[in-house]
């Protein structure tokens, strides 16, 4: 009875995809909505349950918190989409088709997830770049296309790095089980060298820079609901990929390139955020920005790594209702420019209310469990690298916070432009100075 | 007995070379079932030029009219460096080495450039800056794989490498080989001015080495043209003795009779040769000017690969 | 009979037939080589499967064939134009000549690196030359704007890897190969579609477009 519950997510998905391939009216929507909301209690349970290796499957303490997310997200995604695909104009193939691709894309990812082979889960993430890449063009416009074709063609060739990387992985150990690789002990360089392969591969997926260049046009022209699940479980269960496949030798070489490249993603994220003119990319940002202090959780280990599936499971809830919210928004206003929509909180109350806190969610304010996540990556951090990193770290993402909830606070709060009423005075200069202070005080306390 | 066997390498090319050149163009004429010139057109064509006057234009100087001479001189040097009947060094062969012979064909091009430029006539100007272009390009290939030759044979010698080649079954399979052989066969091409980089019409479009001879008339119109034939055939023998059919070659210590035998069957070989070109050219059309670069790119990359091959097979870095 | 040259022999007119990908210009010319340069790569792999005795290597080489040589190739003739023998590349990011001299020296800087640095653990000298053979196919990505030519760019790199892997590690398990050749098949089947649409606002000029940019 044990093993079953495990291959009713990949099958409860897989006969929905293909019962959604039925042109009755109506019977895509029913069939997704039962199967996704039965997959998440089968979640539960499986959430609830124990640690299970056999040879198909090695579910483990990260398994089981990604194929929650997974299911939370695929139900809130299926059922937003039943009322959002009525307002899609002209698109490209019929909505039953579009049900079909999505609970293939969730079959693809609760694969990956479960499997115990490491073949088999580039055959899975490489399955979610098929299945998800029709998703993106539903909307048939020039640029959809375009973004779906670069979307296929970068991460397409991003995986064929990590298939090499898989391949010389093999060449050490001599097995693909990802239980015989945990427990081998290989240390050789042709192992490193698959493992950091395989880390740009998977992270190509992820939206690691410097490979995140399909990210911000994928997530500014798929219809809202995409986005949501591709910021919310798509990019997790790439850097899934790259735990199962770094703890294989978790030498001092693989943590140093991690927490690098997660690094330059958040700063990298953070200054392309300062300059973003249409919302739904500066929400991508965010995303690929929180998947660096991700990735920078995995890499350091120990109370990091809980901090970043912290981060990963709050992200995955915040971020999806940013983009439902901002899907509302481009529905009624018709217009993806953050110049453009004004006054949200007069012309569309609850939808701006509720941006409000799902945007500070989603940056890391407290109390929302983002923020305790960080906290706990950060205090990693301290302990390892030292002060002035953190620091550093901190300036980006505080980067990061101010300019999403600038630009959203503008689109929300703002009304008709009124007269600057500001005198120029040396007297304003005092606040900046404190405000300058209240940063560089740590500094001179230096614990 | 090696100065005699220079002199008859001398008369043997010097004679032959317009014979090849006959016979390419009636066998594309025949291949176009037309009737053809006959074989000996070009010894015609040279002596009708002997008989004329010659007329040179006002402004040019005193080397319009050595040009053609300096430039069949160089190619008599040629002539008896290079192994064309026999495969051991005659009584001038250390004169120049393989790479030096390279560098003597880019001489004797430089003053049909040179001579070109110097009578102020616009096709000529037209066909030096074309030729320039696409030698300066070609030359450093050739080199480039004299030099591999070297690395091969660990000399410089381009009587030993056509030993090596003939004896050593090893080095006649090998990769590098075909690699270096292909390289050098685009090359020909290139450098004799076959389709599809260059056609013999009148039109301006197609002239590469044709318009740098426009000025010319009389004697020197012959000597170019006789000069040219011999560069066509020293070109051809070179491909053949040293790249692709190394074989039946005299080597050291053979006897006279065998040598002379030996012309008679480096002639027919070059025959083959020159069938096999009339049927690459009547198959295909020129190129635009601008894609002969690609295709000396192409002709690059063999060169390139046969490096690479080498390394990889002698196992040396 | 000697494996090293065998392969030494066989990659090296792998990696000149994606040379004369790069200097094509007509798309189904370059589908045409890309067929033979699959079908040669799978008559190595049916050799070197039956001189090893691995009957995984024959059936991967048989799939190779079925799939593409036979039909993934035919797919994408189908997909071109009516008059599929005029569609040719019209937007290069480089001119031809540079792509060429570009694509080798790619390959002299892999073997180089490679020699450096692989070459000790691995001993196979010639194993640089399908590394370069992946990397070529990322240049040919980057150099050209037709979707069909990126997309046989693509399985230019994935035959390199393919050839990397059997002739190194021959004990690779078949699910690999299965895997590559399944969602091979997905790519191009979505690649078909894209296309139709993409050579209507195909790039030609040279301006981005101004929602993806920053």
């Amino acid at each position: 009875m044990q093993n079953y519950i495990y291959y009713l997510p990949i099958i409860l998905s897989a006969i929905a995809g293909l019962i959604s391939l039925l042109k009755q009216k109506g019977v895509a929507e029913f069939i997704s909505a039962i199967s996704s909301i039965s997959v998440l209690v089968c979640s539960i349970i499986i959430f609830r349950g124990e640690n299970f290796v056999n040879s198909s499957f090695y579910i483990d303490y990260i398994s089981k918190v990604m194929i929650f997310v997974i299911a939370a997200i695929y139900t809130a995604t299926v059922i937003y989409s039943i009322s959002y695909v009525k307002y899609i104009d002209n698109p490209l193939f019929h909505t039953n088709h579009y049900f079909a691709w999505m609970n293939f894309f969730a079959l693809s990812m609760f694969f990956s997830v479960e499997t115990n082979n490491l073949g088999l889960l580039w055959v899975g993430i490489e399955a979610t770049t098929v299945t998800s890449a029709l998703l993106i063009a539903i909307e048939g416009k020039k640029e959809s296309i375009e973004a779906t074709w670069r979307y296929i063609l970068i991460v397409s060739c991003g995986l064929i790095m990590s298939l090499l990387g898989t391949i010389l992985i093999y060449g050490e150990v001599h097995s693909l089980d990802i239980s015989v690789a945990l427990n081998s002990h290989a240390s050789g360089k042709i192992v490193i060298l698959g493992i950091l392969l395989s880390i740009v591969g998977y992270g190509t997926k992820a939206g690691i820079f410097p490979m995140h260049t399909w990210l911000p046009d994928v997530h500014g022209k798929a219809p809202s609901p995409v986005s949501a699940i591709f910021s919310g479980v798509l990019l997790p269960v790439a850097l899934f990929g790259i735990l199962r496949v770094s703890n294989i030798c978790f030498s001092h070489e693989i943590r140093m390139f991690m927490f690098i490249l997660g690094f330059l993603s958040v700063a990298v994220a953070a200054l392309l955020m300062t300059v973003q003119k249409f919302y739904k990319r500066l929400f991508a940002y965010s995303s690929m920005e929180n998947m660096g202090i991700a990735l920078i959780g995995f890499a350091l280990g120990g109370k990091a790594l809980t901090g970043a599936l912290i981060v990963i499971i709050c992200h995955a809830f915040a971020k999806s209702a940013v983009f439902y919210l901002s899907g509302n928004i481009l529905i009624r206003f018709k217009d993806a420019t953050i110049s453009g929509i004004k006054g949200l909180i007069k012309k569309m109350p609850f939808t701006g209310f509720c941006l409000f806190f799902a945007i500070l969610a989603a940056t890391g304010a407290p109390p929302f469990a983002t923020f305790i996540g960080e906290i706990l990556i950060f205090s990693k951090i301290i302990s390892i690298y030292g002060w002035i990193i953190a620091l550093i770290l901190g300036v980006f993402i505080s980067i990061a916070f101010i300019s999403a909830n600038y630009y959203t606070g503008r689109m929300i709060f703002s009304e008709k432009e009124k007269d600057v009423k500001e005198r120029k005075s040396l007297v304003n200069y005092v606040p900046l100075i404190n405000i300058l202070m209240s940063f560089f005080i740590i500094f001179l306390i230096n614990i | 007995m090696l100065l005699i066997y220079s002199i008859l390498q001398l008369i043997y090319v010097i004679l032959l070379a317009p014979l090849l050149v006959g016979i390419l163009a009636k066998l594309k004429e025949r291949l176009e079932s037309k009737q053809g010139p006959s074989i000996f057109q070009p010894y015609y064509d040279i002596f009708k030029l002997l008989k004329k006057e010659s007329l040179v234009p006002q402004v040019a100087s005193p080397l319009f009219r050595l040009g053609p001479y300096i430039n069949f001189a160089f190619y008599m040097l040629l002539i008896i460096i290079l192994p064309i009947i026999t495969g051991f060094p005659l009584t001038f062969g250390p004169t120049a080495d393989f790479i030096g012979g390279g560098l003597i064909f880019g001489a004797a091009g430089l003053i049909k450039k040179i001579t070109a430029l110097d009578s102020r006539n616009n096709y000529s100007h037209l066909g030096t800056a074309r030729a320039a272009s696409v030698g300066s390009l070609a030359d450093p290939m050739v080199v480039l794989i004299f030099i591999l030759c070297g690395i091969i044979s660990n000399t410089n010698n381009p009587y030993v490498i056509n030993n090596i080649f003939q004896t050593s079954h090893t080095w006649f399979t090998s990769i590098v080989h075909l690699f270096i052989a292909s390289a050098f066969g685009m090359i020909i091409i290139i450098e004799t001015g076959k389709l599809p980089i260059e056609s013999k019409t009148q039109a301006e479009f197609g002239m590469i080495d044709q318009a740098m001879e426009l000025e010319y008339s009389g004697p020197d119109l012959a000597i170019y043209k006789w000069g040219s034939y011999i560069k066509h055939f020293l070109l051809m023998s070179v491909f053949l003795n040293v790249f692709s059919l190394p074989f039946w070659v005299p080597m050291e210590g053979a006897s006279f009779g065998y040598v002379i035998i030996y012309s008679v069957i480096h002639f027919i070989k070059m025959v083959v040769l020159v069938t096999i070109i009339a049927l690459l050219e009547e198959s295909i059309s020129k190129y635009r000017l601008y894609k002969i670069f690609d295709y000396m790119a192409v002709a690059f990359v063999l060169t390139l690969l046969g490096v690479i091959a080498i390394y990889t097979t002698k196992g040396i870095f | 009979m000697d494996f090293e040259k065998l392969f030494l022999l066989f990659t090296s007119f792998q990696i000149l037939l994606v040379v004369f990908i790069q200097w094509q210009v007509y798309i189904k010319k370059n589908i045409i080589t890309f067929a033979i340069s699959s079908f040669i790569l799978a008559i190595y792999l049916f050799f070197l499967g039956s001189a090893k005795g691995e009957s995984s290597l024959i059936f991967i080489a048989i799939l190779t064939i079925i799939v593409r040589t036979i039909f993934i190739p035919r797919f994408m003739i189908v997909k071109l134009t009516k008059e599929h023998w005029r569609v040719r590349e019209s937007a290069p990011t480089m001119g031809t000549a540079s792509g060429i001299i570009c694509s080798i020296l790619i390959v002299i800087l892999c073997y180089i690196v490679y020699t450096f640095t692989l070459y000790n653990y691995l001993k196979v000298r010639a194993g640089a030359l399908p590394l370069a053979m992946i990397l070529q196919g990322l240049f040919l990505i980057i150099s050209k704007r037709n979707t069909f030519v990126q997309l046989i760019g693509y399985m230019i790199m994935e035959n390199g890897v393919l050839l990397f892997g059997a002739s190194l590690f021959p004990n690779l398990p078949f699910i690999f190969e299965a895997g590559i050749i399944l969602d091979l098949l997905g790519i191009v089947m979505i690649s078909g579609i894209i296309n139709k649409l993409r050579e209507n606002y195909v790039p030609d000029t040279l301006e981005e477009i101004e929602e993806l940019k920053g």
